[in-house]
């Protein structure tokens, strides 16, 4: 049997292709570019709620941030070494990042203004990512899979950390309230946004559904999230930025309202609040690191050598 | 305990050690995402928990011991300035990368011998901080202890930013082995440790690495002092504006 | 957490690239958690010599699970074999220079490697085909890599307490750590 035919045999079948096997150059790129992304998004996501570590309020909330800012960098280190399996480095990934020829998810071009939007993310963005990353622990690349089920398990505090600080909030003073309130409005879209465009408008999805690449579609996933989150606003107290959302009956799902695509694509295009500010703190701190990547490599060399001497 | 006639003295003695781990905790937190390396970035944040887990444990032992009424968090974030009793190498600002390891590394050459005497503290419950803290501590070191190397034999530049962090830092070593009234008596309670008595096993492991490192010991004599009575450098300042501003700007509430 | 940004102009269509191109050598990682029976594999990390790989890979691999031993190979230590390889039917002679290998196997598709044990082998392809003999009974979806067992830099069983034990008290890392009322649907 040759790569082509075992390939088809191994998607047909639900397995995992494996790093060895005969894979469509399509594929491997797709995937690339999706699982770079997907690690790009997760070190980018370290700025904004990195920006709240040094003022959280308790000794407690600074301990759990700080740990959900690392688990973020964990999961862009496992999803570069998934990558990696694809014959390409992680400094090369780096540098299409910076010079703008890769893209991260457009929610990290929001900023976190006030200590609510850290509960905010957590609540909407890392449960966003959680409904993405459980769909994809069934991707067919068995590297990708498995980055997501060890991602996962980490994501699993994320989320119910976010969701414990908005329920401190939202019983809390009356300003905490508003605060919860409004990190809740601008938060509420672009995580809406995060599944990107509307199916019959993403020009990947149909190649990546038949690879198996993308088991579940954009609109099924945010309509998911949507299902699950209206409830968890409910129990807040919280009002959900969206009129027209309301309980399709008919359905067994809740109707929502249309996103402001334009919003969308400024922000993808790289107009979003934030997008300079997050490429050039990245850009920065690797540029800042280079004396000391560079001076490792010579401390190794130098270590080797007097062994063989 | 006998020796000891007020808790005030033993609850000072928690808080400077706690002071020490919670300020170096907040230096680390702030480098947070700009590592050299994502790796980098991982192993920082597990040093900056370690640091701020230590500073709770005995913040929240201290508060107790105080029994008015404080707790850990209050002691943190409504403490001024010339409360902090921490160390003033730990409060230094995180110039580069060089100064951010090398600190590390003359902290954790300290931390360790105090951790190891204070396991054995007349005071169990320092005591079993301290045991606890003391496996942190080795690894920390020995994390800390492979940048310095690596980066004083590295490159040229990375030799000359390395030695300029031990040059610059090195006026504020001194001070963790000066010890004051408190640190006899508590030495003497069998509760705490004499802090000269660290310096000899600090020396050792921080010449052994400056030598392994190709780097040279600093000339600088100077001891500057201050930490241990709130009298703090600039820096000390800024910091606690960031870190206590959210408790500061809504008294009382729950986060 | 994006999977989903659409491709825009100045994007890089394909890439080319070497994932041997890294400035910090690739370091896998294998890990036998407590409880477990064998080292699993556990992805990998980029370092620039063996402690600070072992380092990395503690600080990357071990914040929640709780290890007993870590191990970090060279990726380039490890040679791999997979179904579409052909193999020799026989082993090397007897008698020639032989070295003792590792050998880890991952049992079919979608599974992690498993550290299987310890061969005595002439050269990477003679210890494949010793693994595949010794340790498999298929051959189906089954992969097998190989690395001169001195190519293995292993943490020091001396030094468990202070690579995994630190972990134990952070319990804000896992889930129940948060009470999170059940109304609100699974979290
Ligand atoms: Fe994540
Ligand atoms: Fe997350």
């Amino acid at each position: 049997m040759d790569g082509e035919e075992r390939f088809r045999e191994i998607i047909a079948a639900d397995e995992k292709v494996e790093p060895g096997d005969w894979m469509p150059e399509g594929y491997r790129q797709t995937l690339i570019r999706q699982i770079a992304q997907h690690a790009h998004s997760e070190v980018i996501g370290m700025q904004p709620e990195g920006n709240w570590i040094t003022r959280a309020p308790t000794l407690k909330r600074k301990a759990i941030l700080m740990a959900k800012v690392q688990d973020e960098a964990g999961h862009g280190l496992y999803l570069y070494s998934a990558a990696e399996t694809l014959g390409v480095s992680r400094d090369e990934l780096v540098r299409l990042l910076h010079e703008g020829r890769q893209k991260y998810s457009s929610i990290f071009n929001y900023p976190t203004l006030t200590w609510a939007d850290i509960g905010a993310i957590g609540w909407l963005v890392d449960g966003a990512a959680i409904t993405n990353q459980v769909a994809l622990t069934r991707t067919s690349y068995g590297p990708y899979s498995r980055a997501m089920v060890r991602i996962c398990k980490e994501e699993s505090f994320h989320q119910r950390q976010g969701y414990e600080i908005m329920m401190v909030l939202a019983r809390g003073s009356e300003e905490q309230r508003a605060m919860a309130q409004d990190a809740l409005d601008r938060f509420w879209w672009p995580s809406l946004m995060m599944f990107g465009p509307h199916d019959s408008e993403s020009t990947h999805s149909d190649q990546s559904m038949e690879w198996k690449i993308k088991p579940v579609s954009n609109d099924d996933l945010r309509q998911q999230f949507v299902d699950a989150t209206v409830p968890q606003a409910e129990y807040l107290g919280l009002t959900i930025p969206d009129p027209d959302l309301r309980w399709n009956a008919e359905r067994g799902h809740y109707d929502f309202g249309e996103i402001d695509w334009d919003e969308f694509w400024r922000v993808v295009k790289g107009h979003g609040p934030m997008n300079r500010e997050r490429m050039a703190h990245k850009i920065e701190a690797w540029e800042r690191g280079a004396w000391v990547r560079e001076a490792a490599v010579a401390h190794a060399a130098k270590r080797t050598a007097a062994r063989s001497a | 305990m006998d020796t000891i006639t007020t808790s005030r003295p033993l609850a000072t003695y928690l808080i400077r050690h706690g002071d020490d781990n919670l300020v170096l905790a907040q230096r680390l937190a702030e480098y947070i995402s700009w590592a050299p390396e994502l790796e980098e970035d991982l192993a920082i944040a597990n040093i900056a928990l370690d640091h701020l887990g230590v500073a709770h444990h005995l913040l929240a032992y201290a508060a107790s011991v105080e029994g008015d009424g404080r707790d850990a968090d209050a002691l943190a974030f409504l403490r001024s300035e010339r409360e902090f009793t921490n160390l003033l190498l730990v409060e230094r600002p995180n110039d580069d990368f060089a100064v951010i390891m090398v600190r590390q590394f003359l902290f954790d050459a300290y931390q360790v011998p105090l951790w190891e005497a204070l396991a054995g503290s007349a005071d169990t419950t320092l005591a079993g901080i301290a045991a606890k803290a003391v496996k942190e501590a080795r690894y920390h070191l020995r994390h800390s202890r492979n940048w310095v190397v690596t980066l004083g034999d590295g490159t040229e530049e990375s030799h000359r930013r390395t030695q300029h962090a031990f040059d610059e830092l090195w006026r504020f070593t001194g001070e963790m082995f000066v010890g004051d009234a408190l640190d006899t008596d508590m030495a003497a309670a069998g509760i705490g440790v004499d802090p000269a008595s660290l310096e000899a096993p600090w020396r050792r492991t921080v010449l052994e690495a400056i030598a392994d490192a190709t780097l040279s010991e600093p000339e600088d004599t100077t001891v500057r002092v201050g930490g241990r009575s709130g009298f703090h450098t600039e820096a000390l300042g800024h910091m606690l504006g960031e870190m206590q501003w959210l408790q500061r700007a809504y008294p009382g509430l729950e986060w | 957490m994006s999977y989903s940004v659409p491709k825009i102009a100045g994007e890089s269509d394909t890439i080319v690239g070497r994932t041997e191109d890294h400035l910090w050598a690739r370091w896998e990682v294998f890990v036998r958690p407590r409880g477990g029976v064998t080292h699993v594999y556990s992805e990998s990390v980029h370092a620039p010599d063996a402690e600070t790989a072992l380092l990395n890979a503690r600080d990357t691999y071990l914040r929640r699970v709780e290890g007993v031993s870590l191990w970090v190979i060279p990726s380039g230590a490890i040679s791999r074999w997979d179904e579409h390889q052909a193999l020799p039917e026989s082993r090397s002679e007897e008698g020639s220079a032989r070295r003792l290998w590792e050998a880890f196997i991952r049992h079919r598709r979608g599974a992690q490697f498993l550290h299987a044990g310890s061969i005595v082998a002439a050269d990477a392809v003679d210890a494949i085909v010793r693994a595949r003999d010794a340790f498999l009974t298929k051959t189906d979806g089954v992969a097998i890599w190989v690395a001169p067992s001195e190519a293995i830099v292993a943490a020091d069983p001396d030094e468990a307490e202070m690579l995994f034990e630190p972990f134990a008290d952070k319990g804000y890392r896992q889930a129940t750590y948060y009470d999170i009322p059940e109304e609100v649907g699974y979290m």
